[in-house]
C-alpha cells in the first residue's frame, strides 16, 4: 500500500473520500462519489476516464470552480497541509493562479479575445506577485520567451487571433504557469490539437514542470498522453476511481476489468488486427447517489453475485489498487500483450476488384474569402484563396477500404463534401463507375450515381434532425427514393436495419436525444445503409466518441462493410484508426497527397518525411515513457501555403529544389510518394516489400473523358471557378 | 477600416436617399401641394402659375433632383399650413429635441449599463431582482402611459415639477437651450425619464444577457482561475467583452429615442420637432413630415454610423479579417 | 399524455413560478373578457340610447360620488370606463394579433429563404431589414398610417383604421422575426441533418420544410410573444398620438388620449383606467415571453 500511496511528508495535494453532486429538481446527482488521491511535490498525476467520468469535475472542485448547481456534498481536499475545500470567495482567490494553476482545453476560447497576450499575463503576474507593473511585463516577456514564443518581445503586444491554436496553447500554459503554483492542474490540454502540435506542448509542460519541480495533475482521455509524461494513473469510473497505481503497472498490468478492456479498445499501430476487442453497451449516466452495486458490472465480463449487492472498495490488487471484488484474478488472466483476438493476416481480406469504382482525377476546391472589394481597394490584402483541395488524384477499388489521414486543414473533409456532391469542385473531376460525381451538372445518369454514395458524418449529435423519430431519420433515404410503405416494405426494412447495427426495433419510435453519441453513430449508419449505397463515405465518424465506444462502431463498420461489399472512403485524423480499418491509405498535407501505402507500410517504414512525423507523434502505448519525437513548427496557413513542397517549411530534408518544385507521385518498393528527397535517393529506400505490390493507386492521365461542365453554378456555396 | 468606413458611409447615403425618394413621392403623390397652399377658391390660373413657381411642371426626375439639391441647401419648402420656411421652423425646434434626446439618451445608457451588469455579476441578489422586475415594468409600459403617470404624481399631485413645456430658455446664437436655468432643468426631468426608460430597460436587458453570456466563456473561467480578483475579471475582462455587441444596439437606441420623442413631446407638449411633426401629420402638411422624416434618417444613420466605427476600435479582431478569415 | 405534460420542465417551471401563473391566468382573463365584451360588459357604451350626460365624470365607485353602477367611474359623456375597457381591450387585440401573425409569416418566410439561399437573395433581404431597421418601428408606422390617411377619402377613415393599423405594424415589425430566424436558419443549414438531406437530392424547399422550420421555431415563438406585447403597445401609441383608432371604435391608447384632455381638470380615471389595463396586459404577455424564453433556453437565465 505505502508503496502507492505517496509518502506523507511530500505529499502536495491529499483529496479523501471528496464527493461532488449536481442539484437537480429530481434530487442530487452524484457525479464524485468518495473518491480519494494525492499528488506529491513534483509528481505528474495522471487521470484518465471517458466522458460523463467526472475527471474534469474533481479538476474544478479542487478550486471550487464548479459549474453551477454542483457543490461539495463531503470530504477533504487538503493542500500543502492546509483544508482548502468550502473555502470562500478571497481566501479561495488566493489558492488559484498563486498556489494551484489551471490549464484548460481549448486555446482557441481560453484567452480574452480583447485584451494582448502581453497584458493578460503582465496583470497575472502583477496581481499575483504583487509585483510593480513595469516589472510584470519584463516578467511577461520573459515567460513568453520560456514556453517558446519566437521573437517575445514584439508578440506581447499581439491579440489573441493573431496566433496559431499551438502557439495559443503556449500562451496558456505561461499565463497558468507565471505566477509560479506548486501545482498545475492540466484539463485536456492537447485534446484540441493536433497531433504534431501535442508532442510540443506535452514536452514543455513536462520541462516546465521538472524545472520548478512543480506538481501537475493532467485529466485526459487520451492514453497516449498519460503514457508520456505521468507518474501514477488513476483510472476513473462514473464520478469512482476504480483503478489508481503506477503508471507502468496500469497500462501493462491492468486489474480492474474497466482499464483491462479500456487498453483492449485502443487501437494501435503495429500489427493490423482484425476485430478489435471491445467492451459491450457504453458508461451509464449519473444516478441518485450513492451507487448500490458496482457501477461496471452491467458491462463486465466478470460480474458475480457480490457485484450487483455493494460498491467494491478501493483495494491493493496485483502492483495497482482496484475497486473490485475479482480484481487479483481478472488482471492476472490480462496482460497488455495478449490484447488481440486473432492477428489476422493483412492479405486475408478479399481481393478487390482491378477495375477502380471511385476515381479521383485532379480534384481541386479553392474557396475565395476575399475580403469586399471595397476593403481590398484601400488595404492591403489582396483576393485570398483558400486551397483547400490542391490537386488530388486517387482511386478506390470495389470493396477497398481507402482512408485520408492528415491534420485539421489539410483538407480530407473537404475531399469527403467533392465526393459526396455536397461541395462542387473548383477543378478535377471524381467519377463512380466511370459516370462522372463532381462537377455534378445535374443530368439524370449523375444523379442515380451520386444516389450511391452515402455518408457518415462525425458528430453524433448534430447529423439527426433533433425533431425526427430514428424510424423516419432511418426511412427518409427510401422515402427520398420515391419508395412508398403501402406493404410496410420501409417499416420493415427499417426495423431490419436497426437490428444490424444493434438498436432495437422500439428505438426507432424514440427521438436521438434519448441516445448517447455511439447510438447516435449507429443511427446514422443505418440511415447511410438504407441508402443501399455502393460507396460509403465516413468523415471522422468515431473522432467524438470514447475508445470504449469507438472500438464498437469501428467493429460495426468492418463487419458492415464486409456484408454489404462496401467501398469506403474513410477520413479520420488518427492513425491508429486508420491502420485498423483502411486497405490503403492516403497521407495529406495542405491540400496534396504525399504519400498513399497498405497501412502496414506506411506505419512500419513510412517513406515521405511528413507521414514519418505523423507516425512518429503517435504516442506508443507498448512503450512506457516512450518520448514522442516533437516535430517544430505549425501547419502553415493554407491561405498561403508555401510554393514547391508544401512540408518544405518543416522538412529536415528541404533542398532549394524543394522550395521550387512541386513533386509529383513515383513508386517506391510497393509504396507511393511524392518527395524530392526520395526521388534523389537523399532517403534510404528498403529494398524489401512489406506486402504485395500496390496496384498504381491513382487515375493515368486523360483516364477520365473531359468533365461535364455544371449547366449553373450551385449558388450553397461560394466557390471560386479558379484556375 | 477605411473599407469598412466607406461601405458603412454608402449604405447609410443610400438609406437617406431612400428615405428621401419616399419624402419626395409624398410630395409627388399625396395630396396636391397647390390646392393646399391656395384653398378652395383659386383660380386655374393662380393654381397654373404656382405649380410653374414651385416646378411641379417639370419631369418627376429633374424635380427629385432639384428636391435633394435644395435640401442639401437647407431650403426645405414652406409648411402647407404655416406658410413659413420649414428650415426656419425646424430651426426653432431643433435645440428642444435634441437637448431631450441627448439627457434621456445619457439617462438610458449610463442607468442602463450599470443596472444591467449589476442584474448580471450577481443574478440572485435583491437588487438585481428590482432591476429585473424594473425592467420587465418599463418594457411593459407604454411610453405615453409613463409620462401621464409622472404628471400626476409629480406635477399634478405634489406639484413638484411642471407638467408641460421647457420652462425659461436661453438663447446662445441659433440655439435655445433650457440647461442653463433652473426651471429649464426642472422642466427637463419629467420627459427626460419619460423618454429614456423604455429604452433604458432594453439596454438594461441585452447588457444583462451579454453580460450573462461573456461570464460563462472560457476565457472568464480562465481568469477566474488565474485568481484574478471579481472586480477585475468583471469589469475589466467581462465588460469589454460585453460592451462590443452593446454599442451597435445602443446606437439603434438611440437614433429610436430621436423617434420615440414624438410621444413625449405630445405628451409634455414639448415643443420641439416631434411636436411640430405629429400636429403635420394631423393637417398633411407634406413639407414638414418629409423634412422631418428626411433630418431623423440622417441623425439615425449618422449616429449607427459612429458606433459602427467605434465597434470596429473595441475589437481588434474585426481590424484584421484575414486573419480572422484564415483562423477559422 | 397528460402525466407526461405534467412530468415535463416547461411544466415544472411553469408551476414553479406562481407570477407566470397569475401573468398566464390574466392574460387569459384579458382575452376571455374580450371574446365576450358583449355579454360580461355591464354596459354597451357605444348604444347611445343608454349613455346620458347626466352620468358624466361619475368617479369611481371608492371615491365620494361613485356608484356601483359605473364601478371604475365614466367619461365625459358618461360612458362607463370598466366597459370601455372590456370593448377597448377587444380593439386593442384585434388589431395586436392579427399584426404579430402577420410581421411572422413575412418574417419567418424571408428568414429562412434568406439563411437558406444565402448570396445574393441574403444580402438584398438583410439589406433591407437594415434600413427598415434603420427607422424605428414607430415611425414606419406613422409615414404609412400617414399616406395611407391622406390616400383614403376622409370619410372610410374610421373605417379603414384598424387595417392601416394591422398593416403598418406588420411591416414595421417583421424585420424582428426575419433576422433570428435567418441567423438560426444558418446554423442549422451547416449541421450535418440536413448535409444528410441533401445527400438524398431532397429539393431545398423540402428540407427546409420538413427539417429546418420546425428547428427554428422555437425562437420565434418567444419573439411572438415579446412581439404581441410590443404590437399592443404601438398600437395604443399610435392612437395615443391621434393617428390610429379612432373615437368611434376606440382601442385601450384611445381611452387615455380622451383621457389625457381631462388629467389637470382632476379626471385622473378617465386616464388612468385604460392604462392600468393596458400595462397589465402587456405585462402579462411579457412575462409568458420571458418564462418561454426561459424554457427554451435555460442558459440565458
Amino acid at each position: 500500500m505505502s508503496s502507492i500511496r505517496a509518502s506523507a511528508d511530500r505529499t502536495l495535494l491529499e483529496v479523501d473520500r471528496l464527493s461532488v453532486e449536481f442539484v437537480t429538481r429530481r434530487g442530487a446527482l452524484r457525479a464524485i462519489d468518495e473518491v480519494s488521491f494525492d499528488i506529491r511535490r513534483g509528481e505528474i498525476l495522471g487521470m484518465v476516464g471517458e466522458s460523463g467520468a467526472g475527471k474534469s469535475l474533481i479538476g474544478s472542485s479542487l478550486i471550487g470552480l464548479m459549474p453551477p448547481g454542483a457543490g461539495i456534498a463531503s470530504g477533504t481536499i487538503r493542500f500543502d497541509g492546509r483544508e482548502i475545500q468550502g473555502l470562500g470567495g478571497e481566501a479561495m482567490r488566493k489558492v488559484r493562479g498563486r498556489r494551484i494553476g489551471t490549464i484548460f482545453q481549448d486555446p482557441l476560447t481560453s484567452l480574452n479575445p480583447l485584451f494582448t497576450v502581453g497584458r493578460q499575463i503582465s496583470e497575472t503576474i502583477a496581481v499575483q506577485l504583487e509585483v510593480s507593473h513595469a516589472e510584470a511585463d519584463r516578467r511577461a516577456v520573459e515567460w513568453l520567451a520560456r514556453v517558446g514564443l519566437p521573437d517575445p518581445g514584439r508578440r506581447f503586444d499581439s491579440y489573441p487571433h493573431e496566433f496559431s491554436g499551438g502557439m495559443r496553447q503556449r500562451v496558456v500554459v505561461a499565463l497558468a504557469l507565471c505566477a509560479e503554483p506548486d501545482l498545475v492542474i492540466a484539463d485536456e490540454p492537447t485534446t484540441a490539437l493536433d497531433v504534431s502540435v501535442q508532442a510540443q506542448i506535452i514536452e514543455l509542460l513536462r520541462e516546465l514542470a521538472r524545472e520548478r519541480n512543480t506538481a501537475l495533475l493532467l485529466i485526459t482521455h487520451d492514453m497516449g498522453v498519460i503514457a508520456e509524461i505521468t507518474d501514477r494513473v488513476a483510472v476513473l469510473y462514473v464520478g469512482r476511481i476504480v483503478e489508481i497505481g503506477r503508471m507502468a503497472d496500469i497500462l501493462q498490468r491492468p486489474s480492474h476489468p474497466y482499464t483491462v478492456g479500456l487498453m483492449h479498445s485502443i487501437p494501435r499501430l503495429g500489427a493490423q488486427a482484425a476485430r478489435l476487442r471491445q467492451m459491450e453497451g457504453a458508461m451509464p449516466r449519473l444516478s441518485a447517489a450513492p451507487w448500490r452495486h458496482c457501477a461496471f458490472s452491467p458491462r463486465c465480463p466478470a460480474t458475480i453475485e457480490r457485484c450487483r449487492a455493494s460498491p467494491p472498495p478501493l483495494v491493493p490488487a496485483g502492483k495497482t489498487e482496484a475497486a473490485c471484488f475479482r480484481a487479483g484474478e481478472v488482471g492476472a488472466a490480462a496482460t497488455a500483450g495478449g490484447t488481440r483476438e486473432g492477428e489476422a493476416q493483412p492479405a486475408a481480406t478479399a481481393a478487390p476488384a482491378r477495375s477502380p469504382h471511385l476515381v479521383v482525377d485532379d480534384l481541386t476546391c479553392h474557396f475565395d474569402v476575399s475580403p469586399a472589394l471595397i476593403d481590398r481597394m484601400f488595404e492591403r490584402g489582396g483576393r485570398s484563396v483558400v486551397r483547400a483541395v490542391d490537386g488530388v488524384s486517387f482511386h478506390i477499388r470495389r470493396g477497398q477500404t481507402f482512408a485520408l489521414v492528415g491534420e485539421s486543414g489539410c483538407g480530407k473533409s473537404t475531399i469527403a463534401r467533392l465526393v459526396t456532391g455536397l461541395l462542387a469542385p473548383t477543378g478535377g473531376q471524381a467519377a463512380l463507375d466511370g459516370v462522372s460525381i463532381a462537377p455534378y451538372a445535374g443530368d439524370p445518369t449523375q444523379r442515380a450515381a451520386l444516389r450511391e454514395v452515402q455518408m457518415v458524418f462525425q458528430d453524433p449529435y448534430s447529423s439527426l434532425d433533433p425533431r425526427w423519430t430514428v424510424g423516419k431519420i432511418i426511412a427518409e433515404p427510401m422515402r427520398a427514393r420515391g419508395m412508398d410503405d403501402a406493404d410496410g416494405r420501409i417499416t420493415k426494412r427499417v426495423v431490419e436495419l436497426l437490428e444490424q447495427v444493434g438498436l432495437s426495433a422500439a428505438d426507432g419510435r424514440r427521438f436521438p436525444h434519448a441516445f448517447s453519441g455511439g447510438q447516435r453513430q449507429r443511427i446514422s449508419i443505418a440511415r447511410a445503409l438504407a441508402g443501399t449505397p455502393k460507396l460509403l463515405v465516413c468523415d471522422e465518424p468515431t473522432s467524438a466518441l470514447d475508445v470504449s465506444v469507438q472500438a464498437q462502431i469501428l467493429n460495426l463498420m468492418k463487419d458492415l462493410q464486409r456484408d454489404h461489399h462496401l467501398t469506403m472512403l474513410f477520413i479520420s485524423h488518427d492513425l491508429a484508426v486508420v491502420n485498423f480499418v483502411a486497405d490503403v491509405v492516403g497521407v495529406m498535407y495542405l491540400g496534396r497527397l504525399c504519400e498513399i501505402a497498405a497501412p502496414t507500410t506506411l506505419f512500419e517504414r513510412p517513406l515521405h518525411p511528413y507521414s514519418r512525423m505523423l507516425r512518429d507523434a503517435v504516442p506508443d502505448l507498448s512503450v512506457i515513457g516512450h518520448k514522442r519525437r516533437a516535430v517544430q513548427g505549425d501547419v502553415p496557413s493554407p491561405l498561403a501555403p508555401p510554393p514547391g513542397c508544401r512540408f518544405h517549411t518543416r522538412c529536415p530534408l528541404a533542398s532549394e529544389r524543394c522550395r521550387a518544385e512541386v513533386p509529383v507521385m513515383h513508386e517506391y518498393a510497393g509504396a507511393w510518394a511524392a518527395c524530392h528527397a526520395l526521388e534523389e535517393g537523399r532517403i534510404d529506400i528498403p529494398a524489401q516489400r512489406l506486402v504485395g505490390d500496390l496496384p498504381k493507386p491513382m487515375p493515368e492521365a486523360g483516364e477520365l473523358p473531359a468533365a461535364p461542365r455544371p449547366a449553373s453554378r450551385g449558388w450553397r456555396e461560394r466557390v471560386l471557378q479558379a484556375r | 477600416m477605411v473599407g469598412v468606413f466607406l461601405r458603412r458611409l454608402a449604405q447609410s447615403i443610400l438609406v437617406v436617399l431612400i428615405v428621401a425618394l419616399i419624402a419626395f413621392c409624398l410630395f409627388q403623390f399625396v395630396g396636391d401641394p397647390v390646392h393646399n397652399m391656395l384653398g378652395q377658391d383659386a383660380t386655374p390660373q393662380q393654381q397654373a402659375e404656382l405649380r410653374q413657381r414651385l416646378g411641379l411642371d417639370q419631369p418627376t426626375i429633374v424635380q427629385f433632383a432639384r428636391f435633394i439639391a435644395n435640401f442639401a441647401q437647407g431650403d426645405l419648402g414652406l409648411s402647407y399650413r404655416m406658410g413659413r420656411p420649414v428650415s426656419q421652423l425646424i430651426a426653432e425646434r431643433l435645440p428642444a429635441t435634441i437637448e431631450l434626446s441627448l439627457v434621456s439618451g445619457l439617462f438610458a445608457v449610463v442607468f442602463g449599463i450599470w443596472m444591467g451588469v449589476a442584474a448580471a455579476v450577481a443574478p440572485d441578489s435583491p437588487l438585481s431582482r428590482l432591476y429585473m422586475t424594473i425592467s420587465l415594468v418599463g418594457t411593459s409600459l407604454p411610453p405615453f402611459f409613463v409620462g401621464i403617470l409622472l404628471i400626476i404624481v409629480f406635477a399634478v399631485t405634489l406639484g413638484w415639477l411642471p407638467s408641460f413645456g421647457r420652462g425659461e430658455v436661453v438663447q446662445i446664437g441659433f440655439w435655445s437651450t433650457g440647461l442653463l436655468t433652473l426651471s429649464g432643468l426642472k422642466a427637463l426631468i419629467l420627459p427626460s425619464i419619460t423618454l429614456g426608460l423604455f429604452q433604458l430597460t432594453l439596454i438594461m436587458r441585452l447588457v444583462r444577457s451579454q453580460m450573462l453570456e461573456v461570464l460563462r466563456s472560457d476565457y472568464i473561467k480562465f481568469a477566474r482561475a488565474r485568481g484574478l480578483p471579481e472586480p477585475i475579471v468583471n469589469y475589466r475582462h467581462a465588460l469589454k467583452n460585453t460592451l462590443v455587441p452593446i454599442i451597435t444596439i445602443t446606437g439603434l437606441q438611440l437614433g429610436s429615442i430621436i423617434a420615440f420623442s414624438i410621444i413625449t413631446e405630445t405628451v409634455f407638449q414639448w415643443p420641439g420637432m416631434g411636436l411640430l411633426f405629429i400636429q403635420a401629420v394631423g393637417f398633411a402638411d407634406i413639407p414638414i413630415i418629409a423634412s422631418y422624416l428626411l433630418l431623423v434618417s440622417m441623425l439615425f444613420v449618422g449616429i449607427n454610423l459612429a458606433c459602427d466605427l467605434l465597434y470596429h476600435y473595441v475589437d481588434p479582431r474585426l481590424l484584421d479579417r484575414t486573419v480572422a478569415a484564415a483562423s477559422r | 399524455m397528460l402525466s407526461r405534460i405534467l412530468d415535463s420542465d416547461a411544466f415544472h417551471s411553469f408551476s414553479r413560478q406562481p407570477l407566470v401563473v397569475v401573468a398566464a391566468l390574466l392574460a387569459a382573463l384579458f382575452v376571455l373578457a374580450a371574446l365576450l365584451a358583449p355579454w360580461v360588459a355591464p354596459h354597451n357604451p357605444f348604444d347611445l340610447s343608454t349613455v346620458s350626460l347626466l352620468d358624466a365624470k361619475s368617479p369611481p365607485v371608492w371615491q365620494e360620488g361613485g356608484s356601483w353602477t359605473y364601478p371604475l367611474g365614466t367619461d365625459h359623456q358618461g360612458r362607463d370606463i370598466l366597459s370601455a375597457i372590456i370593448y377597448g381591450t377587444r380593439v386593442s387585440l384585434l388589431v395586436a394579433l392579427p399584426s404579430t401573425l402577420i410581421a411572422m409569416t413575412i418574417g419567418v418566410t424571408l428568414g429562412l429563404l434568406a439563411g437558406y439561399a444565402g448570396g445574393r437573395v441574403d444580402s438584398a433581404l438583410m439589406r433591407l431589414a437594415d434600413i427598415q431597421l434603420s427607422f424605428p418601428a414607430i415611425l414606419v408606422a406613422l409615414l404609412i398610417d400617414g399616406i395611407a390617411r391622406v390616400l383614403a377619402p376622409k370619410s372610410l377613415h374610421d373605417e379603414l383604421a384598424i387595417w392601416v393599423m394591422i398593416l403598418s405594424i406588420s411591416l414595421a415589425t417583421w424585420v424582428h422575426f426575419a433576422r433570428p430566424v435567418r441567423a438560426q436558419t444558418m446554423v442549422e443549414r451547416r449541421k450535418d441533418y440536413v448535409q444528410a438531406a441533401r445527400l438524398l437530392q431532397i429539393p431545398a424547399m423540402a428540407i427546409v420544410m420538413r427539417h429546418i422550420l420546425l428547428n427554428v421555431i422555437e425562437p420565434v415563438l418567444v419573439i411572438a410573444t415579446v412581439g404581441f406585447g410590443l404590437a399592443i403597445i404601438t398600437e395604443a401609441t399610435l392612437s395615443f398620438l391621434g393617428v390610429g383608432m379612432p373615437a368611434s371604435q376606440p382601442s385601450l391608447g384611445t381611452l387615455v388620449r380622451t383621457g389625457n384632455d381631462f388629467l389637470f381638470s382632476g379626471f385622473w380615471w378617465m386616464a388612468i383606467f385604460p392604462g392600468t389595463a393596458l400595462l397589465m396586459l402587456v405585462m402579462s404577455v411579457n412575462l409568458i415571453g420571458d418564462w418561454l424564453r426561459d424554457v427554451f433556453n435555460p442558459r440565458l437565465r
